[in-house]
């Protein structure tokens, strides 16, 4: 089903184009040579006069879709069963942009009510049905409440829009990535824990008192299942990524002072306590008390994070928990694996895509493209 | 196209005589273009390559050398524990550090790789490791070799390290060095390791940038398709631009605000208990010095390199050549010139500013001119120069 949707969508690749050309970036994304199978990959972008785009491309074609957007975007969510795409405006960004990948076409955005903002992050039901975002509910009574994840019906996207049903509490204060555990119904919240409100923009308003946790929540009631506080209470958890195996890794973005010693990504499998995984002093120094995205393979053997205050990639392994290997790459930020190409993929600020072979010992890069007009964005999504 | 048979019939037209001059023309434009595309990349050639020859590995030269003096000054001392080795060995101490600010400014490429700028400075120390794992160390039970050090805390590794052994109210007195002290050998062996193990990550750095070790400078030097850190010349010159923003970065914040007390809030500065503990060197009393040999450094590098040799091609050329009518160049020298002078007139530690309010104000004022060149730097000079510093490093999200 998937397959024919692809395929389908790089038949389009050609009406993309004219779109690219109307907004003056045409993007050559993979040399001609590089005609590896497919796979659908999305990301938020910026150019250098300051203009926001959206778009997906393949991995053996140029670009199927380039949108202009209004306010910049932060990651993307694509349905499972292929028809839709949903770009989240970066907090404290309003909208969700929604791409319907069938026709390859922009749906008219959606705006959440008053008094919420996206933090950028959202994932649908297995059954594409619904679509669970983080927002942050700047006007209730009570800040300590302010975290929620809203649920929305999108059952019905190309004809009758999106549907707000219900909203619960995320467990903490801003809620940032979630994913979906293996059975489709538990949701794992990253709860960053720093408190903001769009009246001071992203000014940091607790730094002192926060209380960032990773949640299991229970995608059906709201009812939190769980929760696991890291070791230093400003470790605030942002980004997520789930295996197949049901494995929970975090990336974080330390609040504390730059000389903090604190692992930066942390695992957790059933335990009593978050894991925090295992390399040397230096490697987590060099990431500079920052993990921008966390992206694991699909059979659940190794997971990568990016750190672009650090220029460092760290490829991790998930069964001892220890760094296998670092490489560097300025200001690299997004990541997601190609399930097709089994490996990794990398974008940056710099207009770079790389893709990255790991094994049990090293990382391997491979420059997809290069574009110095377009500044990726914080994270890639694929088309799963 | 020209048809094919007016062609052949060599009918002259004035649309023949169109066509040829405009072939001719789009020609030349087409040379002219590729001979200014050409130009713009020998001249980013030039500016990575100079700036790498002339800054970059002189200073990774120049830090090696002083510690390996530092290191044989270390063995002199440990022989005999005179007062005059004592001063040699403080004074050779300064002189390192001195030399590593020139280094400290190349944050980027071998720097990274292990984290080798820690292991010559841990700073800042709010908890005073520094203290508690030298301690720690001394009273083990392990010999106190350089193998043993390169096992333990980035923190007992270095520069830092070696000024509390050299400087601290305390554990930095001649005293602890005689004969007759119970821990002096341990101490010795300690301060020895110390300067070896630094000499070793000095000796490691230049290694790694030079043609007969892992070669950076090539890596720097020739960016390209294949070059995963450098995909273009933009990358690398970006690169430079970013390590000069930062070094001025880190002196208005690391170096001036925090040990002050004082932070940007809503365009205006809040003053706090200054913290005179968290500057660079407070121990040795020489925060202010380093200070100005860090902006030193900083101007070098803008300059490509000592403004006495008229060979130098760096940014500040590099922008001339690029946006001729600029006056950026001479905006931001002036800035520096202001900066250095401010500081050249302060005989003073800073942290004499608790009891001294005309010291704090200016230090408070010195602190606004290097806020003045932190923008030109960070904001007009990627401008004029065409690059983008991180889009994602600055994020936040």
């Amino acid at each position: 089903m998937t397959v024919i949707k692809r395929r389908t969508l790089i038949k389009s690749a050609l009406g993309a184009t004219a779109i690219a050309a109307g907004t003056g970036i045409g993007i050559t994304l993979f040399t001609p040579n590089n005609d590896q199978a497919n796979s659908l990959v999305l990301s938020a972008s910026s150019n250098a006069d300051g203009q926001h785009f959206i778009s997906g491309w393949s991995s053996s074609a140029k670009q199927l879709f380039l949108f202009p957007v209004p306010m910049r975007a932060h990651d993307c969510c694509c349905s499972a069963d292929g028809r839709v795409a949903v770009f989240f405006s970066r907090r404290p960004g309003t909208q969700l942009y929604i791409v319907d990948l069938i026709n390859n076409r922009l749906l008219p955005s959606v705006q959440c009510p008053a008094g919420y903002h996206f933090y950028g992050h959202g994932v649908f039901s297995a059954d594409s049905r619904y679509l669970f975002t983080t927002e942050n509910h700047y006007l209730a009574p009570n800040p300590k409440h302010s975290g929620v994840i809203a649920v929305y019906d999108v059952s019905d996207i190309g004809r009758s829009g999106v549907k707000r049903l219900a909203r619960f509490y995320s467990g903490g204060i801003g809620p940032h990535q979630l994913a979906f555990l293996g059975d489709q119904r538990t949701l794992a919240v990253a709860n960053g824990g720093i408190l903001t409100h769009p009246n001071s923009q992203r000014q940091k308003l607790n730094v002192e008192t926060m209380a960032p946790s990773l949640t299991y929540l229970d995608s059906q009631n709201g009812t939190v299942i769980d929760q696991y506080a890291p070791q230093h209470h400003q470790m605030s958890i942002r980004h997520l990524a789930v295996s197949a195996n049901d494995q929970v890794i975090l990336g974080v973005q330390h609040q504390g002072q730059s000389t903090d010693q604190v692992p930066l990504v942390l695992s957790h499998q059933g335990q009593q306590q978050l894991q925090a995984m295992q390399a040397q002093h230096a490697i987590w120094h060099k990431q500079q008390q920052y993990i921008a995205s966390i992206a694991v393979s699909d059979d659940a053997r190794f997971a990568i994070s990016t750190s672009p205050r650090g220029a460092s990639i760290a490829l991790w392994n998930l069964s001892t928990l220890r760094c296998i290997d670092t490489m560097t790459l300025r200001d690299v930020a997004g990541a997601t694996y190609l399930a097709d190409q089994q490996r990794f993929v990398v974008s940056n600020g710099l207009g770079q895509l790389v893709a990255l072979t790991a094994n049990e010992q090293t990382l391997t890069p491979q420059t997809l493209s290069v574009n110095r007009q377009i500044r990726w964005d914080n994270h890639l999504s694929r088309l799963t | 196209m020209l048809p094919t048979k007016s062609y052949c019939m060599r009918v002259f037209t004035p649309y023949y005589y169109f066509i040829v001059i405009a072939r001719h023309c789009m020609l030349w434009m087409a040379a002219l273009a590729l001979i200014a595309c050409q130009s713009r990349e020998a001249i980013d050639e030039r500016l990575l390559r100079s700036t790498a020859e002339q800054v970059i590995i002189p200073a990774h030269q120049q830090f090696k050398q002083s510690a390996l003096t530092l290191k044989l000054h270390s063995q002199t001392f440990c022989q005999q524990a005179t007062d005059q080795h004592w001063q040699m060995l403080r004074q050779q101490w300064l002189s390192t550090m001195l030399d590593w600010q020139s280094v400290k400014l190349i944050a980027f490429g071998p720097a990274t790789a292990g984290n080798q700028h820690w292991k010559v400075q841990f700073w800042p120390d709010k908890h005073n490791l520094i203290r508690k794992k030298v301690h720690a160390l001394l009273n083990s039970q392990q010999a106190l070799t350089v193998e043993r050090l390169q096992q333990a805390s980035v923190v007992v590794q270095g520069l830092s390290a070696l000024e509390f052994l050299l400087f601290d109210n305390n554990d930095g007195k001649l005293r602890n060095y005689q004969p007759q002290i119970a821990q002096a050998t341990r101490r010795c062996q300690l301060l020895q390791s110390i300067a070896s193990h630094t000499e070793q990550v000095a000796t490691a750095l230049l290694q790694s940038w030079s043609v007969d070790g892992e070669n950076y400078l090539a890596t720097f030097t020739q960016p390209g398709e294949n070059n995963n850190e450098f995909p273009d010349h933009n990358a690398a010159i970006a690169t430079l631009v970013e390590a000069l923003v930062s070094s001025v970065e880190q002196a208005k914040r690391d170096q001036l605000a925090t040990p002050l007390g004082i932070s940007p809030k809503g365009g205006k500065l809040i003053q706090r208990q200054p913290r005179p503990f968290l500057a660079q060197a407070w121990r040795s009393k020489t925060s202010l010095q380093l200070l100005r040999a860090h902006l030193q450094a900083a101007r070098q590098l803008f300059h490509g390199g000592a403004i006495s040799d008229v060979q130098r091609f760096g940014i500040e050329h590099y922008l001339a050549k690029h946006v001729p009518s600029s006056t950026l160049a001479d905006t931001v020298t002036r800035q520096f010139t202001i900066i250095d002078d401010q500081l050249s007139r302060l005989d003073t530690t800073l942290a004499d500013v608790k009891g001294d309010p005309q010291l704090a104000k200016q230090l408070t004022d010195t602190y606004h001119q290097i806020a003045i060149l932190e923008e030109l730097l960070k904001h007009d000079l990627p401008k004029a120069l065409g690059v983008s510093l991180g889009f994602n490093s600055n994020d936040g999200d």
